[in-house]
């Protein structure tokens, strides 16, 4: 992993974690809305011009890639650099919730 | 069949004014103007019902698969209505939406990216063409001052630097209205 994505990534905003955490599995933009919406119960939206951006930038710096093609819509999925990013993050994420009693 | 009423305004947007064009053309279909298309700096309307419809600019750059792009926003609820050196245009009806829904950008980064693809990719090239183009040609007027005759040196005297000075004051324009949105996005 290099430093420069390091920097950039981590400590990971809501949008790019839920992007990644969803790109486990093969999604477009739209779905993963729907979906973070629901694992949020509403409280994290992301919005069009949001997930285009991140989406993009996220492939340029090969995060996820893309898959294929359906309807017009680009189906993208983690790589392994991602889900690298992807576990830094969690391990982070962890290690906080650990150090405020959570268990 | 009676011919719609049409309205065309020539407003100028400069590259930071995006947000300002958005409420601009909001307010337009909320006294009954329908945006029908956008040209350089002109705004043409169709008269419509006074509607509750929220536009929003995005500049995306470099968008390799355009469909694509619209479609994403589609999905979304965002209509496409127009795109200007790069700007894309959407609308949507507002009523009943959420804040969230009425925008098209839902966390301060992607705002700031997007100032900044702005600046990139738009700001830059005109500052290479100011660079390239006009101080050269300043600077050859100096040098070859002894050659001319004093009324054909005036006249490019005042053409070359009232480009030059209304150059300037759009860079002056552009960059403070950069800064403020910067401030805005960050605060």
């Amino acid at each position: 992993m290099t430093d420069r994505l390091k920097r950039v990534y981590i400590p990971m905003s809501e949008t790019a974690f839920y992007i990644l955490f969803c790109l486990r599995d093969e999604m477009h933009g739209y779905s993963i809305t729907q979906r973070v919406k629901e694992m949020t119960d509403g409280e994290v939206v992301i919005t069009a011009g949001t997930m285009y951006g991140s989406l993009s930038k996220m492939e340029k710096d090969g995060l996820i890639r893309f898959i294929r093609e359906e309807d017009k819509r680009k189906l993208y999925k983690i790589t392994e650099l991602g889900n690298e990013i992807l576990d830094t993050e969690i391990a982070r994420i962890k290690r906080l919730y650990r150090n405020i009693g959570g268990k | 069949m009676s011919e719609k009423a049409r309205m065309t305004t020539h407003k100028l947007f400069l590259l930071p004014d995006y947000e300002k064009e958005g409420e601009y053309l909001t307010k337009m279909h909320s006294v009954g103007w329908k945006l029908e298309r956008v040209s350089g700096f002109s705004q043409h309307f169709v008269k419509c019902e006074s509607e509750n419809v929220v536009y929003k600019l995005d500049y995306a750059a470099n968008n390799t698969n355009y469909p694509e792009y619209i479609k994403m926003f589609a999905d979304y609820g965002w209509e496409h209505c127009g795109r200007v050196m790069g700007f894309d245009y959407f609308r949507r009806n507002a009523d009943g939406l959420s804040e969230e829904e009425m925008e098209i950008f839902s966390d301060p980064q992607s705002k700031l990216d997007m100032m900044k693809r702005v600046i990139l990719t738009r700001m830059t090239p005109l500052l290479i063409i100011f660079f390239m183009g006009i101080l050269p040609n300043m600077y050859m007027i100096v040098v070859n001052s002894m050659n001319w005759d004093r009324s054909t040196l005036l006249f490019l005297a005042v053409l070359y630097l009232g480009v030059f000075a209304l150059y300037v004051s759009i860079f002056i324009y552009c960059i403070r209205g950069f800064r403020k949105l910067k401030k805005k996005y960050t605060e």
